[in-house]
């Protein structure tokens, strides 16, 4: 069941994520590290590509840059996090390298990098909203649940 | 704080989904397009949903604008048809304007006697004017600053508007009492009003235009021992409700053209508005 819940907040992030400007966090991208910090590897890497897809096919030219990134993502951070188990500066790490690598991933295969303001300005609140992220969706997804 | 990574299905499963991703990213471009064309349909449905209701909501305000202003001009045309088709002689044609203006403020003890709107001698609002609204006649400004104006409204206690029955076209004087209606003062006893009749403004004050709707008449309640009729009228206008208004601009020769200025009351409040708007 919480498994479907996170798909639903992802689903909500992405609606959102694509109402707003360049300039937003990456909301979709701190809700796939906030899961793949409780799910399992699998799940992780199923919500990633979910999410990427969701990203692709908004985007005129479908390139499925996301799907693969963000699967890649999950996928990492799942199995990255039994590494770092309780270290609460991993998710800022997680975070960065999922940003970094989303980045280098759109501007290699991708439709192009946006401009250098709006990129710096979207991941310097991506990560500044991450610690607030992690403990407001673990608290409403998985209060009560461990770390696998 | 290290754990050994353990290997399972779920790796071999999870890299199994990457590496679909990669294979999609090898498909041609018009292939992938087509195959997630009702993908894409589906999941931006509640986005295109939503644009549609905002928009859809948007284009019914503008459309309610347009149509208040529309019934606003269409209730003035209405009483100088109404004046002048009951006129003795050809009535001169009198350039109404009307002018929009939000409700910005109320007095907080009734809501319903005093209304602060946008609109001010900035706009064209002066003293005096009418004010209007789709379903009849709200009361007058009484006091104007440059951007806000004060409206007396009907329901007010020193209030007093001339009307006529529309059926019968007996004259009378209409103030508001205690319940938030209107009733009638000094009606003679052999009077012509039933319930149901529509009052409208008499036109014989200096303020409101004549045939503007006012309200219709809810009791004549039969007291033999009153020297007049009591007559009880339900204003058409629900002044506590009023969102807009419209002032009703009169040309300066038009407004001062009838000389019997005594029956309504025309005098200016001692008020002043500030410059800037006014808590609700």
């Amino acid at each position: 069941m919480r498994t479907f819940v996170a798909f639903i907040l992802l689903y909500l992030l992405f609606l959102i994520q694509a109402s707003v400007t360049l300039w937003w966090p990456d909301l979709i991208l701190l809700g796939l590290v906030v899961v793949s910090l409780h799910e399992n590897r699998i799940t992780s890497t199923l919500a990633g590509a979910f999410a990427g897809l969701c990203l692709d096919l908004t985007s005129p030219a479908f390139a499925g840059t996301h799907l693969v990134t963000l699967a890649a993502t999950g996928y990492g951070v799942a199995l990255l996090r039994s590494l770092f188990y309780r270290a609460r500066w991993a998710t800022l790490l997680f975070v960065a390298m999922a940003l970094a690598l989303k980045w280098i991933a759109v501007a290699a295969f991708g439709a192009g990098l946006p401009g250098l303001p709006a990129l710096l300005a979207s991941s310097a609140l991506t990560l500044l909203l991450a610690p607030l992220a992690e403990l407001s969706l673990t608290r409403l997804l998985y209060h009560g649940w461990q770390p696998a | 704080m290290f754990r050994p990574i353990v290997t399972a299905w779920q790796d071999r499963a999870a890299w199994l989904v990457i590496l679909l991703g990669l294979v999609l990213l090898l498909i041609p471009h018009r292939l992938r397009i087509a195959a997630t064309q009702p993908l894409q349909v589906a999941l931006l449905s509640p986005l295109r949903l939503g644009t549609a209701v905002s928009r859809s909501l948007r284009e019914t305000r503008t459309e309610n604008e347009r149509l208040s202003l529309l019934a606003a001009q269409l209730a003035v045309e209405n009483a100088r048809l109404e004046s002048a088709s009951h006129a003795a002689g050809a009535q001169p044609s009198v350039g109404l304007a009307l002018t929009r203006a939000p409700v910005i403020g109320r007095d907080l003890t009734t809501f319903e006697h005093w209304l602060i709107i946008s609109r001010g001698s900035l706009h064209g609002v002066r003293p005096g004017a009418p004010v209007i609204t789709p379903d009849g006649v709200c009361g007058k400004v009484v006091a104007c600053g440059p951007h806000q104006s004060l409206v007396q409204t009907l329901l007010a206690p020193a209030a007093r508007i001339a009307v006529l029955n529309l059926r019968s076209r007996v004259p009378a004087l209409a103030r508001p009492d205690r319940a938030g209606r209107l009733f009638l003062d000094y009606v003679p006893k052999e009077s012509d009003f039933k319930p149901g009749d529509t009052l409208v403004t008499a036109g014989i004050g200096t303020v409101f235009p004549k045939g503007l709707r006012l309200g219709e008449v809810v009791a004549v309640p039969d007291r033999p021992e009153a020297l007049f009729k009591p007559v009880s009228i339900r204003p058409f206008a629900d002044v506590s409700r009023i969102e807009q208004v419209f002032v009703i601009s009169i040309p300066e020769a038009a407004s001062h053209d009838s000389g019997t200025g005594w029956l309504e009351n025309t005098a200016r409040p001692e008020v002043s508005i500030p410059d800037q708007p006014a808590g609700q």
